[in-house]
């Protein structure tokens, strides 16, 4: 067993939800897992939840295939661990199970809770959320992890082997969310084997086309599912999630509660579109149109220009300048159909 | 307003705003996601801040953190609004 292990991580392209940090973390800029990511990541859903940490309300938005990619992408073979598998295989010491996993080439994704992670003394509530951890160093007792809390930005930092295993041991069934919708009283962790050195998936022009019908037309893609999952049908689709966030905004701004959560996927959206779209050109499925790519790079400042308005007006509590959000996206969602439309006419033609 | 009285008057800005980041030292020019872990919200709190303090207007799009690299290119954006 080694001393100290780090696997390779880059910075992710898209940073919104931990699951998408975490697999374009692990895959990066890979060619296999573009035609993959190029040809799905392309729907947008949203739909009301109660927020896991404080009770509320929340708009949850995410691109299709959400939380799910990290199951079902290609190009990672995900094992499902539950915590009895974890005691039974290391004796109930989750440092030896994650340090072996490490060693073996596995990365671990789990639900810890961040409270015991971010502050030593004993809080009488929970911080659940996944920790992404990629290496360990045995001399310095840190782990090295990919997560939102501990920088106020999705960042690749470290946490004390102590700190892990505290905020493993007090999580319940309950608190863990990428368990407990599907394997009711179990919890667990994943551990993920990166598997991109043979191209299982092509660059999938009917699929392209197809979903981005789906966007533009705002239907049910989850529909093509139901064989899996059919538990949800208040979900909103495709160009109509515009709506739906500034919907959420313009209560944000009344009650003065502020989250940027919504607006910062759809910002992400907007960006592996862009990419997509490039993509698409660089291989030929698009001729060459810079014109194009500039209009659609407005749409990528529009939503980056209406999230930044809602953290501006979540410092100043200037309320009078709300008008802009909707301005912003108005002409976000126009140029975008726009755009769309023309890939479309080009990739159907 | 000369460049170098923007400088020291938004190094007290970073240091109302930006408690991490030790105005003693810092470097304006360095990259400040890598040196100081600058981030989105932070760089707003940062210009909104500034927008009080020099009597200026930032356009939303020119909160994006990709428009800057250092304090230096936000010292600059100052320079260029106050002495238009």
């Amino acid at each position: 067993m080694a001393d100290k292990k780090v696997l390779p991580v880059e910075y992710p392209k898209i940073t919104s939800w931990q699951w998408h940090a975490t697999l374009f973390s692990i895959l990066g800029d890979d060619e296999n897992f573009k035609k993959w990511v190029y040809s799905n990541y392309i729907q947008l859903r949203c739909y009301h939840i109660t927020e896991i940490f404080t009770g509320d309300d929340m708009l949850f938005a995410d691109i299709m295939p959400g939380s799910s990619s990290l199951k079902e992408c290609p190009y990672i073979i995900t094992s499902l661990m539950t915590k009895n598998q974890i005691d039974s295989y290391c004796n109930g010491d989750v440092l030896d199970f994650i340090i072996k996993t490490i060693d073996m080439g596995g990365y671990v994704y789990g639900v810890f809770d961040e409270a015991k992670i971010l502050c030593d003394v004993e809080l009488d509530y929970k911080f659940p959320h996944e920790l992404f951890i990629y290496g360990y160093d045995k001399e310095k007792k840190i782990f090295n992890v990919g997560d939102f809390t501990f920088n106020e930005k999705y960042a690749h930092t470290t946490v004390t082997f102590e700190e892990v295993e505290r905020g493993y041991n007090v999580i319940a069934p309950k608190d863990d969310h990428m368990f407990k919708d599907d394997y009711k009283g179990v919890r667990g962790l994943y551990v993920i084997w990166k598997n991109n050195e043979t191209p299982y998936y092509e660059l999938d022009k009917k699929l392209v086309i197809r979903t981005l019908h789906e966007y533009l037309e705002c239907q049910d893609t989850k529909d093509h599912f139901r064989m899996m999952r059919n538990r949800f049908d208040d979900t909103v689709f495709g160009i109509d999630v515009y709506d739906s966030v500034l919907e959420q905004v313009e209560k944000q701004v009344e009650s003065g509660d502020f989250d940027i959560r919504a607006t910062h996927i759809m910002y992400d959206h907007k960006v592996l579109m862009y990419d997509r779209i490039k993509y698409l050109m660089e291989k030929g499925l698009l001729k060459q149109n810079q014109e194009l790519l500039d209009k659609y790079a407005q749409v990528v400042d529009n939503v980056l220009a209406s999230r930044n308005l809602v953290i501006r007006i979540s410092i100043t509590g200037d309320t009078s300048v709300k008008n802009r959000f909707k301005g912003y996206f108005d002409e976000a969602k126009t140029k975008e159909i726009e755009v769309l439309n023309t890939v479309l006419a080009e990739l159907e033609g | 307003m000369q460049k170098e009285e923007i400088k020291s008057k938004l190094i007290e800005v970073i240091d109302e705003n930006l408690p991490n980041i030790d105005t003693q030292t810092v470097d304006v020019s360095a990259d400040f996601v890598d040196e100081y872990d600058v981030n989105s919200i932070q760089l707003i709190q940062l210009i909104v801040a500034a927008e009080e303090k020099f009597e200026v207007d930032f356009d939303d799009k020119e909160l994006a953190l990709s428009k800057y690299n250092s304090f230096e290119d936000v010292i600059n954006t100052i320079d260029g609004k106050v002495n238009k």
